[in-house]
């Protein structure tokens, strides 16, 4: 059964089409990648998915077997779904273990926490899963690097212990050795039954942990499929990758 | 100038500071938490005075000042969280919030200070002072209720920094106030902290005034000077921490000192704000202002 299921899902900005009859079916545990050129509607679609800010202009949104359009906003993470963002956010003026902290206080909700798990514990394993510096975690989330901060993100999200995450181009930015770790964390993750909506513009990151791949174009899905098959894809090609990326693709 | 004077000053100075800061950390709680400037702030002021007058003197029901203060604090409390309720609440989703909510803070303080009036009357009244006499120090004198006000001011605002610094709930009001999108995805009841913040700051507002209540007469307006100054010390401070409000209000509280002193009350205000608008000139986030919190 699908864990996430996107019905034809659309937002309009005025006359703009910013995603327009998305539907998709994200299984529990599946790494889903999601490509497309920039202003595609990537950001946009997790946007409408979680309904913060704002909601879908249509479609429908089903987490678990439940409808979540128009649910309430605080209630989403509850449910067991979390989201990152693409440029690094977290709570600048708190230190990044208040940061997680927040989210494992308030995060699960009514659901059971892990065990007896203390706060702390439930804190340092979710900084350790992400591998950020524990002696950094004392730090002003504003003082920690690029890298800290995306890793501090996942935690975040990490630590409502969701059955599905949103990663929001999670390798952006980055140096090519932190990728690999960015890539390596993510399988961890992954490794823990957690479903993950991989949006990426970095093709080895997407290329080398989806199990499905969307390209959108113009708000539109312009091709889903095995990540293989959907590189090599002619419409996919010409309306993004170029002739350089295909090869650049084929070689990751 | 006697060395007198200057500690007359300095001493007048801290004790306008001490009800700044108690009213400014209101206002900039909600103004970062909510993005609203709450005219009907300085209604909690009056309101606090009443309340607690009511409770407390012989012609109200006389039941003494600690209960008086009890009692006004709790109802500024719920009085809080309702003025959120009704103020605010229904407006949150609209993109003109802001207006708006200028528009229905400013209708509630009109409305209470008009309710007051009907209710209380004109007659001057004044709450009993916190601590009776005076105290002489340095060869100064010093009302005892002032003195009290110095001391109790500073505990009360750490309390509150100690509540946003280290609780749970605290923490979770400043991420509202940074990140209200992400704070919402990480599952903060947001809208029961809007009420919280509500709340927390009409408390202080009323602390004010029972603090005024026991300096001068109580008026159904008292508590419209205030505001503005505290509206002065949060513009001046920044929001970018609580502490930020804090120090600008002993800063201002200590400017209007000299001032009254050195140019006399009348141009004193005109004073306060010439200062403003040279300090923001020269930085735009306010005097302790780094960015926005
Ligand atoms: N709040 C908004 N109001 C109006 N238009 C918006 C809004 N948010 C996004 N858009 C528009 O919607 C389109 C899709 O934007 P979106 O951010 O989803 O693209 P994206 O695929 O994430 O791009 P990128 O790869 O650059 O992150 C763009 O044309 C953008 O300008
Ligand atoms: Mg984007």
């Amino acid at each position: 059964m699908a864990l996430l299921k996107i019905e034809n899902l659309s937002k309009n900005f005025g006359a703009l089409k910013a995603v327009s009859g998305v539907s998709f079916e994200v299984r529990k545990g599946q790494i889903f990648g999601i490509a497309g050129p920039n202003g595609s509607g990537k950001s946009t679609l997790f946007n409408i998915i979680t309904g913060v800010p704002f909601s879908a202009t249509s479609g429908a949104v089903w987490f678990n077997g439940q409808s979540i359009s128009g649910i309430a906003a605080q209630k989403i993470c509850h449910l067991g779904l979390a989201r990152t963002y693409q440029r690094e956010t977290a709570f600048d003026s708190l230190t990044a273990y208040q940061n997680i902290a927040l989210g494992a206080v308030f995060g699960p909700g009514e659901r059971e926490a892990t065990g007896a798990a203390t706060l702390e514990e439930r804190v340092c394993r979710a900084a350790e899963l992400v591998e950020l510096d524990r002696a950094r975690l004392a730090r002003k989330a504003s003082e920690l690097s690029i890298f800290e901060r995306k890793q501090l993100m996942l935690a975040s999200a990490l630590v409502m212990e969701p059955k599905a995450m949103l990663l929001d181009e999670p390798a952006s930015s980055l140096t090519k050795p932190e990728i690999a770790e960015t890539i390596r964390i993510i399988r961890n993750i992954n490794a823990r039954g957690i479903a993950i909506v991989l949006i990426e513009h970095v093709l080895p990151v997407l290329l080398s942990l989806s199990q499905r791949l969307l390209v959108l174009n113009h708000g539109e899905m312009l091709r889903l499929g095995a990540p293989d098959d959907v590189v090599r894809d002619e419409q996919v090609i010409a309306a993004y990758l170029g002739k350089r990326g295909a090869r650049d693709a084929e070689a990751a | 100038m006697t060395a007198e004077t200057v500690l007359y000053i300095l001493v007048s100075g801290v004790v306008l500071g001490s009800l700044y800061a108690l009213m400014a950390v209101g206002l900039a709680l909600v103004w970062t938490t909510l993005g609203i400037f709450n005219f009907a702030h300085g209604m909690f002021i009056t309101l606090g005075a009443y309340f607690a007058w009511t409770v407390a003197d012989g012609n109200g029901l006389g039941w003494g000042l600690a209960a008086g203060i009890a009692f006004s604090v709790a109802a500024l409390a719920a009085l809080g969280c309702l003025a959120e309720a009704v103020l605010v609440r229904p407006f949150l989703k609209r993109d003109n919030l802001v207006l708006v909510a200028v528009i229905t803070t400013l209708a509630a303080a009109t409305f209470l200070e008009n309710a007051t009036l009907l209710s209380r009357g004109g007659r001057s009244k004044q709450l009993a002072p916190l601590a009776e006499g005076n105290i002489s120090m340095f060869g100064i004198g010093l009302s005892a209720h002032e003195a009290a006000i110095v001391v109790i001011a500073p505990l009360i605002l750490y309390s509150v920094w100690l509540f946003l610094q280290r609780t749970r709930t605290g923490s979770a009001l400043r991420a509202i106030a940074q990140n209200q999108e992400a704070a919402l995805l990480a599952g903060i009841p947001v809208a029961r902290l809007y009420a919280l913040s509500f709340a927390l700051a009409a408390s202080l507002a009323g602390l004010v005034g029972i603090f005024l209540g026991g300096i001068k007469f109580m008026s159904p307006s008292m508590g419209t000077d205030p505001m503005v100054k505290a509206l002065v010390v949060v513009i001046f401070g920044g929001i970018a921490s609580i502490s930020g409000p804090i120090r600008a209000a002993y800063v201002i509280g200590l400017l209007e000192a000299v001032c009254i002193y050195s140019i006399g009350i009348y141009w004193t205000q005109a004073a306060l704000f010439v200062v403003m608008i040279a300090v923001l000139m020269i930085r735009p986030t306010g005097l302790f202002g780094g960015q926005r919190a």
